[in-house]
C-alpha cells in the first residue's frame, strides 16, 4: 500500500471551517465516530465474508473521507471497495490494516485542529 | 473540494432541496452547502425517508445517494419520479461511483445528473441552477399547455355551439327538394363552403353554392348574413340579379378584406323552361342532356361576392333553355383541386372524363363523380361540396305558400295604382314591392305562388316586348335564347323613355274575394297573340296565366292586359 499523499488536505479542513462556521466542531466530531464505526463495520464484514457490506461501507466511507480532505484514508478506503468488489480476502485484510493505522494517525491531527 | 462555499451567490428566490444520504458527514457537509446557495434544505438518511419526505413536503429538487440502507436511492428514485407526476422533480444522484453499469442504473431509476463527491460548491451551484431554469421553463410550458387546451376545449363548445346555428340557418330551405343531390363533406368543423336552396313564391327555386375564403368561425360569421338574405329575398319573390346584387353588397360590407365568398347562384323556372346561372369564381357549372350529353359549361366570368363595389358588379346571369329531365351540376373548388397522394390534381378533364364514362345513365354520374375523387384522394377527407339539380316538368314542383304573419285588419277593399318610368324600370324590380301589398289581404296569402307568377308573366311581357321590343321567336334555339337576354340587358340598360302602368284592385265578398291586376306599357302594342301550347318558350306565359286566372283581357293594341283572379274562403287549394 503505498502512502505518498499527505494524511489530509489543509486547505480542504480551512474552506470547511469557512463553510461549517459554529459547526465545524460538530462536522470534525460526526467524521471520527462515523469512521470508528466504520472501521468496525468493515471488521465485522469481513470476518464474516460479507462482501457487499463491505463494499458498500468501504464505498461510503470513502465519499466522507474525500469531503473532508482525508487524502490518505480516501486512498486506502478506494483499495477497500475494490477488494470488496473482487472478493479478494488478502487485499481486503491489506486495506482494512492500512485504514486502521491511518486512523489512528489521523484522529490527533484533525483534534488538534479543532484546538487553533 | 470545497473552497468559495462561503461565497453564497443567490439569484432566483430559494427552492427547497432534499438531501438523502446515509453518511452523516456528507449529509452535514452538502445540506450546509445548499442553504450556503439560498435554498432550504430537506435532510434524509435513507431512501425510504427521502421517499416520504418527499411525498410529506414536495421539494423542488432532490439530490439523492444511490447506495443507502433501508431502500436505496435507485428505488427511492423511482418512488419519487412516480409521486411527482406530471411536475418536473430533478434527481441529481450524489456518488463516486465510477463504474458505468451503476451509472446507467442511475439514470433508468430516473435521475437527471450526477454530483460527484467530493463536492465541489460551484458544479453544485451550477448544476441546481440548470435545474431551476428547466423547472420554470416546464412549468411555463405547463401552464401553457393547460391554458391551450382550456382554451381549445372552449372554442370546440363555441364551435359546436355556431355549428347547431349555422346548420338551422345555413342548411334550411329546401335542400331535402327530390329533384337536389348533394354533398357536403367537411373536414373540419366548417369548411368555409355553403350550399342553399329556396322554393321560389312563383314555383321553381333558387340555389346557391358557395366557397368562403379560408376555415372555421369567420367563414361561417359570412355565411349567416349570406344565408338570412337568401332565404328572404327569394321567399319575398325576388329575381336572381336582385339577390345576387343584395348578397354582394351585403358581404362587401361586413367582410373584412381579403375575405369573399366563390359562388354560383341558380334560378330555376320549370315552368318557363329556363334555368339562369350566375357564377363568380367556381368552377364551370356544367348542363347534362337527358342522356347524360354535356350541352353547356357555364364558366365563372364574375368576381366572387363581397369583392366588387356595387358600380363595377355586373348581377347578370346566362340564362339557358333546361328541358324536364336535363340537369345541371357544380361544385366547390375542391372537387377539381383534390390531390393524389403523388399530389397530381384532380383536375376538370378527369371531371369531364368521369361524366362522359355515365352517358346513357345520368343518374349514376354524381355518385360516379364521387366515387372516381375518392380512388383518386386516397381517403375521403378534403373539403368537397357538391351539388345537382333535376330539371322537373313544368306543373311538378308547387310553389309553397308564404309564411303566415301576424294577423291584423288589413285593408280589404282597396285599389292602387303606380306608374314606373324609365329610371326607376333601369334599375327597379317592383315585383316583390307589389306582392308584398297583395300579402296584406290574408285570404290571398295561400295564393302568393299564383299571383307572384302571374304578375312576373305580365310585368315581363310588358317590359320584353311593350318596351324593349324583344321578340320571343328568338327564343327557339339555345343561341337564340343567349342572344334575346343579352339583348335584354342591353337594351333595358339603354331604356330612356316608356313607362309601365299597374293597378292592383282587390273586392271582398262574403265568400272571398276579387282581385283585378292591370298592366299597361307605353310601347306600341302587339295583337293578341292566342297562346299556342307547346310552341317552343312563346307564348308559354300567357297561356300559363290563363290557366291560374278567372279571365285574361287584352286592349286593343295589346298594350294593357287585365287579369282577373277569384279566391273563396276556405278553398286555398286551388292551384296545384
Amino acid at each position: 500500500m503505498t502512502t505518498d499523499v499527505p494524511d489530509f488536505d489543509p486547505s480542504v479542513q480551512d474552506a470547511l471551517r469557512d463553510l461549517m462556521q459554529d459547526d465545524y466542531r460538530l462536522l470534525v466530531e460526526t467524521f471520527l465516530t462515523d469512521a470508528l464505526r466504520r472501521l468496525t463495520d468493515l471488521r465485522e464484514a469481513l470476518s464474516a465474508e460479507r462482501w457487499d457490506a463491505f463494499r458498500q461501507s468501504a464505498h461510503s466511507f470513502r465519499g466522507s473521507c474525500g469531503n473532508m480532505g482525508a487524502l490518505a484514508l480516501e486512498q486506502a478506503c478506494c483499495a477497500a471497495e475494490r477488494a470488496g468488489l473482487e472478493h479478494d480476502a488478502a487485499a481486503a485484510e491489506c486495506a482494512l490494516s492500512e485504514l486502521e493505522l491511518l486512523h489512528a494517525r489521523i484522529v490527533p491531527l484533525m483534534r488538534s485542529r479543532l484546538d487553533l | 473540494m470545497v473552497e468559495q462555499a462561503h461565497r453564497p451567490v443567490v439569484s432566483a428566490p430559494g427552492l427547497t432541496v432534499l438531501v438523502a444520504d446515509d453518511n452523516p458527514t456528507d449529509r452535514m457537509i452538502l445540506g450546509r452547502l445548499v442553504e450556503s446557495l439560498g435554498h432550504s434544505v430537506l435532510r434524509a438518511e435513507n431512501g425510504q425517508q427521502a421517499v416520504d419526505r418527499f411525498i410529506a413536503e414536495r421539494p423542488d429538487l432532490v439530490l439523492l445517494d444511490a447506495l443507502m440502507p433501508v431502500m436505496d436511492g435507485f428505488e427511492a428514485a423511482r418512488q419519487i419520479k412516480r409521486s411527482a407526476g406530471e411536475d418536473l422533480i430533478p434527481i441529481i444522484f450524489l456518488t463516486s461511483l465510477t463504474e458505468t453499469d451503476a451509472l446507467v442504473s442511475c439514470l433508468a431509476a430516473g435521475g437527471d445528473d450526477f454530483l460527484s463527491k467530493p463536492y465541489n460548491p460551484i458544479i453544485l451551484q451550477a448544476k441546481i441552477q440548470a435545474f431551476q431554469r428547466m423547472q420554470e421553463m416546464h412549468q411555463t410550458l405547463q401552464s401553457q399547455r393547460d391554458l391551450i387546451a382550456s382554451q381549445h376545449q372552449r372554442m370546440i363548445r363555441d364551435q359546436e355551439m355556431a355549428k347547431i346555428i349555422f346548420d338551422r340557418v345555413a342548411h334550411a330551405g329546401c335542400l331535402s327538394a327530390g329533384n337536389l343531390r348533394y354533398l357536403q363533406s367537411a373536414y373540419a368543423m366548417f369548411n368555409g363552403d355553403i350550399l342553399l336552396a329556396a322554393y321560389k313564391p312563383s314555383g321553381g327555386m333558387h340555389l346557391l353554392i358557395g366557397d368562403f375564403t379560408g376555415h372555421g368561425l369567420s367563414a361561417a360569421i359570412g355565411a349567416m348574413p349570406l344565408a338570412e338574405a337568401f332565404y328572404a329575398m327569394s321567399a319575398r319573390g325576388f329575381m336572381l340579379r336582385d339577390i345576387v346584387t343584395e348578397l354582394n353588397h351585403k358581404l362587401g360590407r361586413i367582410l373584412p378584406i381579403g375575405i369573399f365568398c366563390c359562388a354560383v347562384l341558380v334560378e330555376v323556372n320549370p315552368g318557363k323552361g329556363l334555368v339562369e346561372i350566375w357564377n363568380g369564381g367556381l368552377p364551370e357549372v356544367l348542363i347534362l342532356g337527358r342522356n347524360g350529353e354535356l350541352l353547356h359549361r357555364v364558366a365563372s366570368t364574375h368576381l366572387p361576392l363581397g369583392v366588387a363595389k356595387a358600380a363595377r358588379f355586373d348581377a347578370n346571369p346566362v340564362v339557358l333553355p333546361l328541358a324536364p329531365g336535363e340537369r345541371l351540376m357544380c361544385w366547390t373548388d375542391g372537387i377539381i383541386e383534390s390531390r393524389s397522394r403523388s399530389g397530381e390534381l384532380f383536375g376538370e378533364q378527369r371531371v369531364l372524363e368521369v361524366l362522359e364514362s355515365f352517358r346513357g345513365a345520368p343518374e349514376q354520374a354524381f355518385d360516379g363523380l364521387l366515387r372516381a375523387i375518392e380512388a383518386f384522394h386516397g381517403s375521403p377527407e378534403d373539403d368537397l361540396s357538391l351539388l345537382e339539380m333535376v330539371m322537373l316538368e313544368p306543373g311538378e314542383q308547387r310553389p309553397v305558400p308564404v309564411l303566415e304573419r301576424s294577423h291584423y285588419q288589413a285593408a280589404q277593399d282597396w285599389r292602387l295604382a303606380y306608374t314606373f318610368r324609365a329610371a326607376s324600370i333601369r334599375q327597379h324590380n317592383p315585383l316583390p314591392f307589389l306582392l308584398e301589398m297583395l300579402m296584406e289581404v290574408p285570404g290571398l296569402r295561400p295564393h302568393a305562388g299564383t299571383l307572384f307568377t302571374i304578375l312576373s308573366e305580365l310585368y315581363s311581357n310588358a317590359l320584353e316586348h311593350g318596351l324593349l321590343g324583344l321578340d320571343s321567336g328568338w327564343k327557339r334555339d339555345s343561341e337564340g335564347f343567349t342572344y334575346y337576354y343579352s339583348e335584354r340587358n342591353q337594351r333595358l340598360a339603354e331604356l330612356v323613355d316608356g313607362w309601365i302602368a299597374i293597378s292592383l284592385d282587390h273586392c271582398p265578398h262574403p265568400l272571398g274575394g276579387r282581385l283585378t291586376l292591370e298592366m299597361e306599357d307605353s310601347g306600341p302594342g302587339f295583337g293578341p297573340q292566342p297562346a299556342v301550347p307547346g310552341e317552343a318558350y312563346a307564348g308559354r306565359g300567357l297561356a300559363l296565366i290563363s290557366a291560374l286566372a278567372e279571365s285574361v283581357r287584352f286592349s286593343d293594341r295589346g298594350n294593357r292586359v287585365t287579369v282577373e283572379f277569384v279566391w273563396r274562403l276556405g278553398h286555398t287549394a286551388r292551384h296545384a
